[in-house]
């Protein structure tokens, strides 16, 4: 019998319900009160539009998609955070879900008071907890400051507290979200093995990552989503190899709305990142060269497009440009060709996961698109020194007047 | 609702942990901890023991104004407390309710319970006054546990309730500090039942809230039975608006994680 059965599951979600006042919801009852459904259909969005597969006992699959495709909302019903709107879901066993370390942890509560509390959150009893308790604090490296309120803790610190707990708990199927973008390199990899070990113990696992290295170590089969349907599902490698090198394929455009003649002046063909030399790369080093390729195509006769990028961790942007900046512009004819490129002279950038939007504009200004791809590429930096959590590396130099002796010599780190 | 409650039982150590964060959470940040759950029915006692002792006299039946208003303040704040800080509870934790599973009553049902303890140490002021005022213990003080359990049934009724709806609309927050106003002065606290009309008398007890706390004063002060038809009375609607609230909180449940 399989693990989880998900069966013609969708889910839909109101777009402006729950802004939440009685102002919006008046004429709403108003409407119901005379007869008029009050509902507005058109406002329903489809997060997930008929999907179906089967976990086995003790395998692992991982989802993979661009954001929005759908991956979190299928976390969130197996979990049984929400339910499907229609379909069948079937879980056997406990479950407990690796997503969101430290939520629920509360800042004014100690370390010890908010294992606790996180442990019982995920289904664990407090006899359970007395027992896994040392090794939990063991795992978080956290000994010295167990006492201290949770407030003071570096996000590092409370990353680590949240794992901790999390990896003790004892499920029969465990549900793993993109918990591993964040932490230092050592304690992820403590993670990622005691990941390993769930799986060697049999355990059934869902894996949700932009991480393919992570994907392609864990799982066994992926599933590959895209606006709610599935793409793609059975074998890792071959989920991987559809996901980034189709990613700028027509079926992973996102549509943008009123634009529904589906004539696109300008598409995007496929984007690439490359390094200084013009070799393709996806990792980098701190303020090392990386130049963004966007390969296009027109449609019809094009005036002045403006072409963006934005690099973003997670969803937050940090850096957006566009062709306006530079005030480029060309005309282009149906049936031409081209490559936009940005050079980043110096990725200041620290040790982290990016992932970079692009698109196609009519003007500066304009909200519309011709073509956009959120998430288009991802790649990640190291640094030759982590500078706690910061996100930038701002080239600079200290100096310090007044000493009455001068000792060492002035230095510009990099 | 069977299955519901089973899923709560099972679920029942994270209610006492969320209980005792409740409490730990409420009395770590102020400087005066746990006092202040003496010192503001207390400080409140004071200012309507001078305004009712003397500037306006109500008749309380031999019974010291201050004894008499803190017997009925007690059990109200509790249930105020409970009210004030349940509704905002889902809320609050909004970023638990979107990403873990669990029977969401919980969070409610902790604000309420953890109000309980606020009750037990605001009840030894109480237990003092007693002293004070030597005032013995009657065999009708019995009632007191029948009573105190209505009133959780009732308090938590109204926080499933509230929290659910706070959750689609927020404007439930600046409705219910009116609501709770209101309840107050339809609800003997200040004022002894007496002073109601005795023509309104029968439409003014369908008030549980009046009956119970009408009902800890006779029981403790008084040393008299209660009339046991006015008691089923607010039993049986303090246990209907539990069963109806907890019904619609867990049908509003599953959209809570699509909503907040």
């Amino acid at each position: 019998m399989a693990a989880i059965e998900f069966e013609n599951v969708r889910k839909a979600y109101r777009r402006r319900f729950g802004r939440g006042s009685l102002r919006d919801a008046l004429p709403n009852l108003l409407g119901r009160v005379v007869g008029r459904d009050g509902k507005d259909r058109g406002d329903l969005l489809w997060a997930l539009d008929g999907v179906s597969f089967e976990v086995e006992k003790g395998e692992v699959l991982g989802i993979i998609g661009p954001n929005g495709a759908g991956k979190t909302t299928v976390l969130k019903l197996l979990s049984r955070v929400t339910r499907p709107t229609s379909g069948r879901i079937t879980v056997r066993g406990r479950v407990s879900a690796l997503i969101e370390l430290g939520a629920g942890f509360h800042p004014d509560l100690s370390g010890r008071e908010n294992i606790y509390l996180n442990g019982a959150i995920l289904g664990l009893k407090r006899r359970e907890i007395d027992e896994k308790f040392d090794s939990i604090v063991a795992f978080s490296e956290l000994e010295e400051f167990i006492d201290m309120p949770v407030k003071r803790y570096s996000s590092g610190m409370f990353v680590r507290l949240g794992f901790a707990v999390a990896v003790h708990v004892d499920p029969d199927v465990l549900l793993i979200d993109e918990v591993l973008a964040v932490g230092d390199y050592m304690f992820r990899d403590k993670c990622v093995q005691r990941i390993q070990e769930f799986r060697d113990a049999g355990k059934t696992m869902v894996v949700v990552s932009h991480n393919k290295e992570m994907i392609q170590k864990l799982c066994d089969r992926t599933l590959f989503l895209y606006k709610g349907k599935v793409m793609f599902l059975g074998e890792t490698q071959k989920a991987l190899d559809l996901y980034h090198t189709g990613f700028a394929g027509e079926a992973l455009r996102r549509e943008v709305e009123g634009r529904g003649d589906g004539g696109r002046e300008i598409e995007i063909t496929r984007v690439e990142l490359l390094d200084g030399e013009g070799k393709p790369r996806n990792s980098f080093l701190t303020a090392e060269p990386m130049r963004l390729r966007i390969y296009f195509r027109t449609n019809a006769s094009v005036d002045d497009p403006v072409f963006y990028s934005r690099i973003r961790q997670g969803y937050r942007v940090l850096h957006g440009t566009t062709t306006a900046r530079f005030d480029i512009r060309g005309h282009f004819e149906p049936g031409d060709e081209g490559v936009a490129e940005v050079l980043y002279e110096s990725l200041n950038l620290l040790n982290g996961e990016y992932n970079i939007n692009v698109g196609i504009k009519r003007d500066h200004f304009s909200p519309l698109t011709y073509d956009q791809i959120d998430g288009a590429v991802h790649f990640v930096v190291g640094s030759r020194f982590d500078q706690g959590g910061a996100l930038v590396y701002l080239p600079h130099r200290w100096s310090v007047r007044g000493a009455r002796e001068q000792g060492g010599k002035g230095a510009e780190a990099v | 609702m069977v299955a519901y409650v089973r899923e709560l039982v099972a679920y029942r150590e994270l209610l006492w942990s969320w209980v005792g964060r409740e409490v730990k959470v409420r009395y770590k940040q102020s400087l005066l901890g746990a006092a202040w759950a003496i010192l503001q029915p207390l400080s409140a006692t004071i200012i309507m023991a001078v305004v009712f002792s003397y500037f306006v006299r109500l008749p309380t039946g031999g019974i010291p104004y201050p004894i008499f208003y803190y017997s009925a303040l007690l059990p109200w704040t509790f249930t105020v407390t409970s009210i004030t800080l349940g509704t905002e509870s889902l809320v609050r934790n909004m970023h638990l309710v979107s990403k873990i599973y669990f029977p969401r009553e919980i969070l409610p049902l902790a604000s309420v319970l953890a109000g309980l303890v606020d009750l037990s140490i605001a009840s030894v002021v109480f237990v003092l006054m007693m002293l004070f005022y030597r005032f013995p213990l009657g065999p009708t003080f019995a009632l007191v546990p029948l009573l105190l359990l209505i009133q959780v049934l009732l308090t938590s009724g109204v926080v499933l309730f509230a929290s659910a709806l706070n959750v689609f609309y927020r404007d439930i927050r600046f409705i219910v500090p009116l609501g709770v106003q209101l309840w107050m002065y339809l609800t003997p606290i200040i004022y002894p039942v007496d002073m109601v009309p005795e023509r309104f008398r029968a439409l003014y007890m369908l008030n549980p809230m009046a009956v119970l706390i009408d009902g800890y004063r006779r029981v403790i002060l008084y040393r008299e039975w209660m009339d046991p038809t006015q008691l089923l009375v607010a039993a049986s609607i303090s246990l209907v608006v539990f069963v109806l609230a907890y019904a619609y909180f867990k049908r509003a449940e599953a959209v809570f994680a699509d909503v907040i």
